[in-house]
């Protein structure tokens, strides 16, 4: 009797065990296992900003007009006066509508596409307080030194 | 069970330890991954869908056409405040001065009882949050976001984060996988920074990457990748039938590049519901390049169907990546299985 019942439980044991896919065999994909579903370690190192060196294997689509590339070898295709609106929005930052990371991307953005004719229009849309104040030094100053006209508290007049 | 001999409990407790672990297993155990974390969290990243009260109000009580409103979801509905009381907790909004019925509001958070004191009975106002709906078709918003009424962005056509912007919808550029099953929506900025994974060599499975880091002009990685994984293509015949979640750990392994002697550390995935009524299967993960650099990894399975799955896979710096962006949980918000 007791060994019955032993056998019962391991046997409800065993039950539950194959449900849960205990001893299933696991799929195998058919794609070839030297070309995976997604190429991540490629695929990381292709995302690396500024990374145009690499982008031979992704050369049109990576590279687009309105990409941004740090490099100082862009000609000066655009000598009319540009208005950069810089928003910030609680802790978000964004320049002309894309978003920058941090005020040290924004400043880096700025020194490399803002000219001395250029105007940097600044606005506060329920900013945080310090982040809109860190923002609002690290301007001033890149201003000051790059010798180009800001204003603060930028009102919308769309509104 | 007095006269039960010892051993034998002790013997029956194990069994009845074991048979419940493997009924864990059976269901998923998503709650023995009730520590891991997500960026990808619906519920903390919601997105609002806009909508005036009258509206609101109509498809509640189930007149006119319409919009359908789901219990539970987020939405910014644009109206006017009638009520209001002493302690800016709760008030209640209207379609227009004539209306009989109304919604109630309610805050509870410090912020949003500021943002409250800030309006009075008679302003034209946004209110964003969690709708509930009683049995009586009574209408209820949890606020967490009050403003100053954007009329220009008022009617269906509008989504915004709970924090962010708003988005006309019609806007966006739309895109297709699977033949069609799948349609999902990425705002025009993307299109600079998508990559079609199979043509430009990027691995084998139908859909794009968004390397996101170089619209914030980050140099730490963070991409977003929508993917459609065709099981006809991709699995054999004689696994066909197999329970989706061994489908699902091999396409885990292949982009991990995890074999089958390497552990999946928080595998079965964890099952969620979104507030949205998407169906979705998360798993987390590090992802460690060739290179050693060492990146999270947050995969989102959704079933399209008999024959795919929707993947979503989420690629970051840890250090770097406070909060998921906002454009990802917008796009996962409209995202469709046909």
């Amino acid at each position: 009797m007791k060994k019955k019942r032993q056998i019962i439980a391991a046997a409800i044991l065993f039950f539950f065990m194959l449900l849960s896919g205990f001893a299933q065999e696991p799929v195998k994909l058919q794609n070839s296992s030297t070309t995976p579903l997604i190429d991540l370690d490629k695929a990381i190192q292709l995302a690396h900003w500024g990374a145009e060196e690499d982008s031979s294997s992704s050369s049109e689509n990576s590279v687009s007009e309105n990409k941004y590339s740090p490099s100082k070898d862009n000609p000066e295709d655009d000598p009319e006066e540009k208005t950069f609106l810089i928003e910030v929005k609680g802790k978000n930052i964004r320049v002309n509508g894309i978003e920058a990371e941090d005020t040290d991307a924004l400043i880096r953005y700025l020194k490399d596409n803002c000219k001395n004719e250029d105007r940097l229009l600044l606005k506060d849309d329920y900013a945080d307080s310090d982040t809109y104040k860190d923002m609002l030094k690290a301007i001033s100053s890149f201003a000051q030194s790059q010798d180009i006209d800001y204003s603060g508290d930028y009102a919308d007049d769309r509104n | 069970m007095t006269g039960i001999d010892p051993k034998k409990k002790l013997r029956l407790i194990l069994i009845c330890l074991m048979m419940s672990l493997s009924a864990c297993l059976v269901s998923g155990a998503s709650f023995l991954n009730f520590n891991s974390k997500v960026k990808l969290d619906t519920s903390a990243y919601p997105v609002c869908r806009h909508i005036t009260a009258g509206e609101m109000i109509r498809a509640a009580s189930g007149a006119g056409k319409s919009t359908d409103i789901r219990n539970g979801s987020y939405y910014a509905v644009s109206g006017i405040m009638k009520t209001k009381n002493d302690s800016n907790r709760k008030f209640s909004l209207i379609s227009d001065p004539s209306s009989k019925k109304a919604i109630t509001c309610t805050a509870s958070d410090a912020e949003v009882i500021n943002g409250i004191s800030l309006y009075g009975p008679g302003d034209h106002v946004t209110v964003y949050g969690k709708l509930t709906l009683d049995i009586f078709s009574n209408i209820s918003i949890k606020v967490c976001r009050i403003e100053t009424e954007n009329s220009a962005a008022s009617d269906s056509s509008f989504y915004s984060p709970i924090n962010g912007l708003a988005v006309n919808v019609n806007t966006m550029d739309t895109k297709t996988l699977g033949n069609g099953k799948f349609v999902y929506r990425i705002p025009q900025a993307w299109k600079s920074v998508e990559h079609d994974i199979p043509s430009e060599d990027l691995g084998v499975m139908e859909g794009y990457q968004y390397r996101l880091n170089e619209l914030k002009k980050s140099e730490y990685a963070e991409s977003f990748f929508v993917c459609y994984f065709d099981i006809d293509k991709f699995v054999a015949i004689k696994d066909k039938g197999n329970n989706l979640k061994l489908i699902e750990e091999a396409i885990l392994r292949d982009i991990l590049r995890k074999d089958n002697n390497d552990r999946l550390e928080k595998f079965p995935s964890k099952s969620v519901t979104t507030y949205y009524g998407a169906p979705y299967r998360y798993y987390q993960d590090t992802y460690e390049k060739m290179t050693g650099d060492k990146y999270q990894a947050e995969f989102i399975f959704q079933e399209a169907g008999e024959d795919g799955i929707v993947v979503y896979l989420y690629i970051y710096n840890t250090q770097k990546v406070r909060e998921p962006d906002e454009n990802i949980m917008l796009t996962m918000r409209l995202a469709e299985v046909r």
